[in-house]
């Protein structure tokens, strides 16, 4: 049996929220993440679900457990674990080659032969001639994007996607979509996505973690076989997604239903 | 021929907005005749007062062929067209009052001297003192700039400090906070016992004055550095070092400036009282020395030159910090 990237075993993590109540974020979490897999977490608001990105990314440690790559704890952020924020957070003062540049810059590896790497990033992306643009004069999901490969840069392992459609509009979620695949087809890179949206989580992962909430508990970890090229209105599509409501308890006759009254 | 009109007037749009005074070559020859009214006020009535008014004639008709300049360039330039016609009803304004206050005062010593001498007067003891003048103005720039670098670089130290470090802000805040809030100049008799010359007094006094809103300024922008920024440069694998320098301190310059500003606002006043009050040299010096002699149209000429090289400072302080933060340019009106 091969090593997983990532293993997450009996983590939990508390907060304290205002009153100095303790929440359960995260309750006894095992988890492993294989290389080159692209794996999504579903569930409702306030499961855990980015709590738990946020640990693997060393943005966060847990009360209990440990979380290990290749064999080894995590104690700290690393550059093999890249982040992306559900808002871009792209530097204002730089522009957008700049920002891109910066993992390499942090590492002091950039020189001169780098700015190739970096048109080619530019260009993958659809921001050629924006290069000196400053990150305000770029649409949301143009700016998605450059904080994509700015998180690429450093050619990390692992890539932790936190909602990072979620403020985007339709159009250029699909956009974002697509080129979250195009990336992980053409790098194989292990990719871990947060999500609220089930639909995108089926149309991108081969394996979804669906949690429940207070306290974040994963429920199931399902493995959709759709193959490469996947239809939101195929049946199996469909079906997989059921399962996942279904699994949320979000069909109606598990829930109690609010009494709307016009 | 629709397409470029209508390309033309989305363009002038803005221009209107921000230059709306109508534009009439009205204005222009209404101008150019209350210059004219000036110098032959000058000229044919006769004087109250002896002065020498050559220079203050000079300076009328060079303004006369300035605006004539003017509205020839307007004539190729519709940008500056623009910025020139709606200047010119302020500028008419300004040659009414000239005249006017010539009237008042050298014309017919309407108003009493020696405290309101005429602007004839000021310019021609501008020109004849101009050796003296420009010495203390030179030498208020350097106690000025010797004494803007030295606070503006120690604010930057401790603010950095302060505003990063946990530990500094601890024993540095509230020293900061007490000795800030006391006006720079109360320590000038001290400065004059502690410092050899009192060129080194005042450039200690500008450095106090300057220090205390550039550390306070650069603390604050320091500290509201966004959580996000550091956690994607940790991601990105920064050290601390590149966090507080590549992230934070870029993060705080908009702050550093405000900061840097209210400093040579500060400066100002330090910079004249503590001439006018310590030392043998610079602009604020020559006023109190005028005033001694009763030389007010001295006064006011070294008050002209004030105005005119705190303008000029404070373009080249503007200039420098809209070239450091001209990321901002279309967040910022």
């Amino acid at each position: 049996m091969t090593q997983p990237l990532i293993e997450i075993k009996s983590v939990c993590r508390n907060y304290m929220d205002n009153t100095q109540k303790e929440i359960y974020a995260l309750e006894n979490i095992n988890l492993h993440i294989n290389e080159g897999e692209f794996m999504s977490f579903v569930g409702p608001s306030g499961c855990g679900k980015t709590t738990l990105l946020r640990l693997i990314a060393g943005l966060d440690r847990p009360q209990s457990g440990t979380i290990s790559q290749e064999g080894k704890i995590l104690t700290d952020t690393h550059y093999s674990r890249g982040y992306v924020f559900q808002q871009p957070t792209l530097f204002p003062w730089l522009t957008i080659e700049e920002n891109i540049a910066l993992g390499l810059k942090a590492r002091k590896l950039f020189d001169n032969s780098k700015k190739a790497l970096i048109q080619y990033y530019i260009d993958m992306i659809g921001l050629t001639k924006f290069e000196k643009a400053f990150p305000h004069e770029l649409s949301g999901g143009m700016a998605q994007r450059a904080a994509i490969v700015r998180a690429l840069i450093n050619d990390p392992k692992i890539l932790l996607l936190d909602e990072p459609l979620a403020a985007l509009d339709a159009f250029a979620r699909i956009d974002l979509q697509k080129l979250l695949l195009f990336i992980w087809h053409k790098t194989k890179k292990t990719m871990v996505m947060v999500t609220h949206d089930i639909d995108e989580a089926i149309f991108l992962s081969q394996q979804i973690v669906v949690m429940s909430d207070r306290p974040g508990k994963i429920i199931e970890i399902l493995d959709i076989n759709l193959g490469k090229d996947r239809k939101r209105s195929d049946h199996k599509f469909i079906a997989i997604k059921d399962k996942i409501i279904s699994k949320l308890k979000l069909s109606s006759h598990n829930r109690i239903e609010p009494e709307y009254v016009i | 021929m629709t397409k470029t009109s209508k390309t033309q007037s989305t363009k002038a749009l803005p221009q209107d907005e921000r230059y709306w005074k109508p534009k009439t070559s009205l204005w222009f020859w209404a101008t150019e005749a209350s210059f004219i009214a000036g110098v032959l006020i000058n000229l044919y009535i006769p004087d109250e007062v002896t002065i020498n008014p050559h220079s203050y004639r000079i300076l009328l008709g060079g303004a006369i062929v300035l605006l004539l300049v003017f509205y020839i360039v307007s004539k190729q330039n519709t940008a500056f067209a623009n910025k020139f016609y709606h200047r010119l009803e302020f500028i008419f304004a300004i040659g009414v009052f000239m005249a006017v206050w010539d009237i008042l005062t050298t014309k017919t010593s309407f108003l009493p001297l020696p405290y309101f001498p005429g602007l004839a007067q000021i310019i021609g003891i501008m020109v004849e003192d101009r050796a003296l003048l420009l010495l203390s103005a030179g030498h208020s720039f350097l106690l000025f700039s010797l004494g803007m670098v030295l606070g503006t670089f120690f604010g930057l130290l401790s603010g950095i400090a302060t505003g990063w470090s946990r530990q500094w802000d601890y024993w540095l805040s509230p020293i900061i906070r007490v000795s800030g809030i006391i006006p720079a100049i109360v320590w000038l008799p001290i400065a004059l016992v502690l410092f050899p010359t009192s060129f080194t007094a005042g450039v200690f006094l500008i450095v106090i004055a300057s220090w205390f809103p550039v550390t306070s300024m650069t603390a604050s922008g320091i500290i509201s550095t966004p959580k996000t920024y550091f956690e994607i440069a940790k991601t990105l694998g920064a050290s601390k070092k590149f966090q507080l320098f590549r992230i934070a301190v870029p993060y705080a310059m908009p702050n550093i400036f405000i900061g840097i500003l209210t400093a040579v606002a500060f400066s100002f006043v330090t910079l004249i009282v503590s001439e006018m009050v310590g030392a043998k040299a610079g602009l604020g010096y020559y006023i109190n020395w005028a005033k001694g002699w009763g030389a007010y149209d001295k006064m006011y000429a070294a008050i002209i030159i004030i105005a005119a090289e705190f303008s000029l400072i404070l373009a080249l302080v503007g200039a420098i910090r809209s070239y450091v933060l001209r990321w901002q340019r279309g967040i910022l009106k």
